[in-house]
């Protein structure tokens, strides 16, 4: 099995390939199961693609980024035994049920 | 670092959330084992070691009896990695701060539908000052849309893994 570090890195690879991020942060990760197969299920956040990319190793989302939306989230399903990425899709945010 | 969280980190403390104080407590007991437990597979040992870093500059370690019953509840190890663990986390009681934000105001605060009772009282421990160190993403976004003190733990590991 992959170990998590291997997973994160599949899933940033993917991200900048395919969405031409330059720059992705880790979200939220977990180990989970679909069918008999363990999966990786891996978040992460890219800056939106009509908001300036973010530069600089200790850039963090400002509090203003998060509430004015500059980040898109994303979920990327990294197979754990043979580290293919399976899947991406959008986080479900619940951030307006309060 | 977010200098809000950096600020209340040195002035006043932090509190850890259960998924990485469980990380710690797995590490302080046997650091070998964090790759391969149940609760702390999506760990690395470096990653403990950048929760150690990250909590050195801390005036004082905070937690609610919320975060130590789901910590207790969750960690199911046999003799004698429970021993260990159990060391471990009698001695986080020692050293911690405890919050308890009284469970009436838990359950009227406007985040407790959306977060659940252990994570509002995360919430309702923050607003009197300690910053919050959480990997839960839920969590996370909650505290910093209201200006809170808070990192969530992944950012720090995507700099560390250089994402």
């Amino acid at each position: 099995m992959i170990d998590v570090r291997t997973a994160i890195a599949r899933a940033a690879e993917y991200a900048k390939e395919w969405l031409g991020a330059d720059k992705v942060f880790l979200e939220e990760v977990e180990l989970s199961k679909r069918g008999d197969s363990a999966i990786w299920l891996v978040t992460l956040s890219i800056p939106r693609r009509d908001k300036p990319p973010a530069v600089g190793l200790t850039y963090s989302p400002t509090p203003a980024e998060l509430l004015y939306g500059g980040r898109e989230y994303k979920v990327f399903e990294v197979d754990a035994e043979a580290g293919d990425v399976r899947s991406m899709k959008i986080r479900d945010m619940i951030r307006n049920v309060a | 670092m977010i200098p809000a969280f950096q600020e209340a980190l040195i002035r006043t403390g932090v509190l850890l959330d259960t998924n990485l104080l469980i990380l710690y407590l797995v590490g302080l007991s046997n650091r070998l084992r964090i790759p391969t437990f149940k609760r702390t597979q999506v760990y690395s040992e470096g990653d403990f070691d950048l929760l150690c870093a990250l909590l050195c500059p801390a005036k004082a370690l905070f937690t609610t009896p919320h975060i130590l019953t789901e910590v207790s509840d969750l960690v199911k190890l046999e003799s004698p990695a429970l021993d260990l663990f159990l060391r471990a986390f009698a001695s986080w009681v020692g050293w911690a701060v405890e919050s308890t934000p009284p469970a009436v105001e838990i359950v009227e605060h406007e985040l407790f539908r959306r977060l659940g009772f252990a994570d509002t009282g995360i919430a309702k421990a923050c607003e009197d000052g300690p910053a919050v160190l959480t990997d839960d993403l839920d969590l996370y976004l909650a505290l910093a849309e209201r200006e809170l003190p808070v990192l969530n733990f992944n950012h720090a590991r995507s700099h560390f893994l250089s994402l």
